[in-house]
């Protein structure tokens, strides 16, 4: 289940539980159904994720890899400790804007 | 997608500019009066993080000068730490003027402002290579390209290459696959970074994002994740410890490229590690063993079995020199190099006979020819 707020070709989500395989599936349906209606620039809200396992990161890989080919771009904000040093670790960060929950967010 | 660009762009200047805020008075603070003196490595660590951060940023966003100046800055932070870099008034002074630079840089983002970047990195440059012994000078600007099975997987600068290699580290490639490799092993990506991170040093990895496929596709049956890694462990250790199949733990062939080191090439070289002598020429190998080694040692000699890995195809280790009771202080680690040359298609060999007193004691003790795989080590050390 995930909070969406959209705004012509852009969009945030805001996954309410962690990004698991045992979510996979639905998050997968939200994020597909937004990049086909025409969302180019989407923020994932990850305020409420804790944790990403083996297959959240395919699953934001893939919502990468689905923007780019509209043109867009992903955007991860609200990241936890955890979840911003996995990420970064595995250098997403130079693929992906990746913020994490200290950073000040702009006109903020 | 300009809006998203123009707030990426805000919020790694915001970022930038917090790492930078306090940065002139942690150098000032860093700065020692004697080569002797020691370091506030809670400082040091804190700055190269700055470095580190917006050398990340900055390559991301594509704002390429900025990349290449915080790179320099980390390089020689990376010394400092390492204890390689005294932070004297100097270092630290050039240190400054490079950290001044960058923040005029970000502060610039998008206006005509020009900078000498070149000029800067020149300096920081000649901090490092004057520090640096000899035989490691030419790598301060050269970068290498780390390799596994003719595939080229990362590029690195050869000087944190060299500097995260110190104290006779082995390189590998570990190719993990986040599905079968990590999830349904039950483990979290999370974890098997902090394993590494206790057992050696991630030098650089990546996903390979574009196996993964986008949204349309089905949810992936594998995720690949390789890992540049630095470790004391030899490949069975590090494929136990990282829980990760020996045919998944790589070593690596590495290739400097821009300004290469003298020694591989088809000219006679020679490099010392500590008290050992390499000698190379097309392929061929010396190894020169001191009189005596005790532990200190050990470090130099993985050192150089670790260049001749690298540079040599067949490897001869030459004992004249040394004290039959020194000659039980290398076994261990010859072993072990015997075993990685031999899986490379490399060869090491005696060179000449062993004293008698020395084989007998070896076929006495037995327990070290556990170290090698059928008792090569008979055809091969006696």
């Amino acid at each position: 289940m995930s909070i969406i707020d959209r705004d012509g070709e852009n969009a945030v989500i805001t996954p309410q539980t962690d990004i698991l395989s045992s979510e996979a599936a639905r998050f997968k349906d939200d994020l597909r159904e937004l990049i086909n209606s025409g969302v180019k620039h989407l923020t994932i809200d990850c305020r409420r994720v804790e944790m990403v396992d083996s297959l959240g990161v395919g699953l934001v890989i893939a919502a990468h890899n689905s923007l780019l080919k509209v043109g867009g771009a992903l955007r991860l904000v609200n990241t936890s400790a955890e979840v911003y040093d996995l990420l970064v670790s595995m250098r997403l960060n130079t693929h992906i804007d990746i913020q994490s929950a200290n950073h000040a967010e702009p006109g903020n | 997608m300009e809006l998203m660009n123009d707030e990426i762009m805000q919020s790694f200047v915001e970022d930038s500019m917090e790492h930078l805020d306090a940065i002139e008075s942690d150098l000032m603070d860093m700065e020692i009066s004697s080569p002797e003196a020691p370091i506030n490595e809670d400082l040091v660590n804190s700055i190269f993080r700055a470095a580190h951060s917006i050398k990340g940023g900055a390559g991301m966003l594509g704002l390429d000068d900025i990349k290449s100046l915080a790179h320099k800055l980390e390089n020689a932070l990376h010394m400092v730490r390492n204890r390689e870099l005294a932070p004297l008034e100097q270092v630290v002074s050039t240190l400054l003027q490079g950290f001044d630079m960058l923040t005029k840089m970000i502060q610039s983002i998008g206006s005509d402002a020009s900078f000498d970047v070149e000029s800067m990195n020149s300096k920081l440059s000649t901090i490092m290579h004057d520090a640096l012994p000899d035989e490691e000078k030419t790598s301060v600007d050269a970068t290498t390209e780390a390799s596994v099975d003719g595939r080229k997987l990362f590029v690195v600068d050869s000087l944190g290459l060299q500097l995260s290699l110190k104290g006779g580290k082995y390189l590998y490639i570990l190719e993990y696959d986040l599905i079968h490799d990590i999830q349904r092993r039950d483990r979290t990506p999370l974890q098997v970074i902090k394993d590494l991170q206790d057992t050696g040093e991630i030098i650089d990895c990546r996903v390979d994002i574009a196996s993964v496929g986008d949204l349309d596709s089905e949810l992936t049956s594998a995720i690949p994740f390789y890992v540049l890694y630095a470790t004391i462990l030899d490949a069975q250790y590090t494929s136990t410890l990282c829980k990760l199949d020996e045919n998944k733990v790589k070593p690596v062939t590495l290739e400097e490229v821009a300004e290469p080191a003298e020694s591989p090439g088809g000219e006679v070289w020679e490099k010392s590690f500590g008290p050992f002598k390499l000698a190379g020429e097309e392929g061929d190998g010396l190894l020169r063993m001191p009189a005596a080694v005790d532990a200190k040692d050990h470090a130099s000699l993985h050192e150089a079995l670790l260049e001749a890995l690298n540079h040599c195809e067949r490897l001869k280790l030459d004992f004249t020199a040394m004290h039959q009771d020194s000659y039980l202080h290398v076994l261990e680690a010859l072993c072990r190099a015997h075993v990685t040359f031999q899986r490379r298609g490399k060869t090491i060999q005696r060179l000449g006979d062993a004293p008698m007193a020395v084989k007998e004691r070896m076929q006495r003790l037995g327990a070290p020819c556990q170290l090698c795989r059928n008792g090569e080590m008979e055809c091969f050390l006696i």
